[in-house]
């Protein structure tokens, strides 16, 4: 099994950029695609009325754009064929689902979530969400 | 003079849009309708509701639905014409100019601010009583805010106070919920008002009903509007949220007809469990008793029939689903001033995300304290009056400019188009201007300097630091 199209998960935290270094190693080796994915989490169940919260995660994903930048540029200078993309909705059906569905990923890279006890609860954690739930190979990078 | 109209250029909002998935059905959108609807409002404004209108609420909360009906067809076109450019807010800074967009704005802060105060005095009131039947007693002078319940001396709602600056919190370090857990949540909120229903239909003694509607259509007594119509401008609250199936008009599969079914459906279904609710309620208890229980009426039925077991069950329920309600009230004001101090109307101390959380941290607390203050200060006499204004006042509106759209712009791209134009939206202005009406006139002055200090502050500081201007004088 040759993996073609890898998906690495980032989010500018420190766990999430050594899933990333780990990604473009995989990708180098199995010269594979490597598709970048920033997520702007915008989850349903914080909708209110008169949508006033859209504007925010627009901005978001602009801001986004521009931090994803630096990394799209490390992977192409280590012979990567990459991309890298800012998708605005749930963190967790997005990497688990809709993009993987997409591209035709095989398999997704992820950094291990670091949360407390008060977002556990309210959000649970990504990462174990879409190991429970991808359907393609799913690598954690501790 | 037409500055005070100038708008925002559409095709730079559309830049970064995708187009989105049409996949919801009619049953989709009725179950996105009563997930979205029924909310608080029932637990918290139904003791106030029922001292204004007697039995006859279960009236008002038709002309509620009726009113919700209408203005919710025309919040679906204007929500289609703009399915990318973000909020209603953004969006009428792009339609009718700045002056309005502001007014929205403003009104929906306030908004925002009071029904987090209001759900926030509701759940503090099912928690107390949880406490109570717990064994924990909190002094009653700081259980509620001063003149809730005639003869009882109260300062300050310390509970509601600080169930505010918690949930605040969470939102400033940028936790929010999942749908999973909303969903959760909307469950609980149902299960717990078909428990009630089941459980004390059977107390109902048709005696308590009679005079159905003391106090008729519209009248005043002791100083206060009172009847049908006054408890139908309270209880709108128990509808609001009603317009999240109005805003998925761009994922809706045929939205002509599924848009309208879905919205329809979903008010039936929300209504048809209000009334019942009401009737039970006011047909347990002698509407009057509901004085005594103001931030927490349900229970004046369970402490009638005696069901202590089911009064712990409610509350529980009641205070997990409310709190979800605040979280997602605080988190919507955080994200309006936000917006309009990105766009200048605001200082920009309410715009700056904070790099670590990703939040508008600072704005977040400045109105998280302010509502956590009024939520403890404040009584639900006034809240409920003031909480439904700001809406109704943003709906009317809204369904003005579909009237006016609809003749300066006819060609413009509408997703969905309100049936019955302009029969529609003059019904929904004539609804919303009549709940307005059952308000009481000190509402109206507190909205009316509200209003004023808003026009002040746009004439003296956003008109002024507006980021149009820049824009503008590029053009000069």
């Amino acid at each position: 099994m040759v993996y073609q199209n890898i998906l690495v998960g980032i989010d500018g935290s420190k766990r999430a950029d050594k899933a990333f270094e780990t990604a473009i190693e995989l990708a180098k080796a199995f010269r594979a695609k490597l598709y970048l994915v920033w997520v702007v989490n915008r989850d349903r169940g914080m909708d209110s009325s008169f949508g006033v919260n859209e504007d925010f995660y627009q901005d978001f994903a602009v801001r986004t754009r521009k931090k994803l930048q630096p990394y799209l540029k490390k992977a192409l200078d280590k012979e990567n064929n990459a991309s890298a993309e800012v998708v605005v909705g749930s963190i967790k059906t997005i990497l688990a689902y809709d993009y993987p569905k997409q591209h035709d990923i095989d398999l997704i890279v992820l950094g291990s979530t670091g949360i407390n006890a008060v977002e556990k609860m309210l959000q649970g954690s990504h990462t174990d969400y879409v190991v429970r739930h991808a359907d393609v190979d799913v690598l954690v990078v501790k | 003079m037409l500055s005070l109209f100038r708008k925002k250029d559409v095709n730079v909002l559309i830049n970064n849009a995708s187009p989105l998935k049409r996949t919801l059905r009619t049953w989709d959108l009725t179950f996105l309708g009563i997930g979205a609807i029924i909310g608080t409002g029932i637990f918290v404004l139904t003791g106030k509701g029922a001292l204004t209108a007697g039995p006859a609420l279960s009236v008002s909360f038709l002309i509620a639905a009726i009113c919700c009906g209408f203005a919710g067809l025309c919040y679906a076109e204007f929500a289609s014409m703009a399915p990318i450019a973000g909020s209603a807010y953004t969006y009428s800074y792009i339609a009718f100019g700045e002056i309005i967009a502001f007014i929205i704005g403003w009104d929906l802060i306030l908004e925002y601010a009071l029904s987090a105060a209001t759900v926030a005095v509701g759940w503090s009131g099912y928690f107390t009583s949880l406490l109570d039947s717990l064994g924990i007693h909190i002094p009653q002078a700081l259980a509620a805010a001063a003149g809730t319940t005639p003869g009882v001396t109260s300062y300050f709602n310390l509970p509601a106070f600080l169930v505010v600056l918690i949930i605040t919190w969470i939102i400033s370090m940028g936790i929010t919920q999942t749908k999973r857990v909303n969903d959760t949540m909307v469950i609980i909120k149902l299960a717990v008002i078909i428990l009630f229903i089941a459980c004390t239909v059977w107390f109902i003694k048709p005696q308590n009903w009679h005079p159905f509607s003391p106090y008729g259509w519209y009248s005043h007594h002791n100083g206060t509007a009172t009847g049908i119509i006054p408890g139908a401008s309270i209880v709108f609250f128990s509808f609001i949220g009603f317009d999240s199936v109005s805003s998925s008009a761009e994922e809706t599969i045929n939205p002509s007809k599924t848009l309208p079914r879905g919205i329809l459906l979903s008010l039936v279904v929300s209504t048809i469990l209000y009334f019942c609710m009401t009737l039970t309620m006011t047909g347990v208890v002698r509407y009057p008793v509901f004085q005594k229980y103001i931030n927490a009426p349900i229970l004046a039925v369970l402490a009638k029939t005696g069901q202590n077991w089911l009064s712990i069950i409610v509350s529980i329920g009641a205070i997990l689903g409310m709190t979800t309600v605040i979280l997602v009230q605080l988190y919507g004001q955080s994200r309006i001033s936000y917006s309009m101090s990105r766009d200048g109307l605001f200082p920009k101390f309410f715009g700056q995300v904070d790099q670590k959380h990703q939040t508008p941290f600072k704005g977040t607390w400045f109105f998280g304290i302010i509502t956590a203050l009024g939520a403890g200060l404040i009584n639900l006499n006034i809240l409920s009056e003031l909480v439904n204004i700001g809406t109704l006042t943003a709906f009317i509106l809204v369904s003005a400019g579909i009237l006016i759209m609809r003749y300066t712009q006819p060609d413009l791209h509408r997703g969905f188009k309100a049936p019955g134009v302009p029969f529609t939206p003059i019904v929904s202005i004539a609804f919303c201007l009549m709940l307005v009406a059952g308000l009481n006139w000190e509402t109206w002055v507190r909205f009316f300097i509200w209003l004023a200090l808003g026009l002040i502050f746009y004439f003296s500081y956003g008109r002024r630091h507006s980021h149009l201007n820049a824009v503008n004088q590029g053009g000069i």
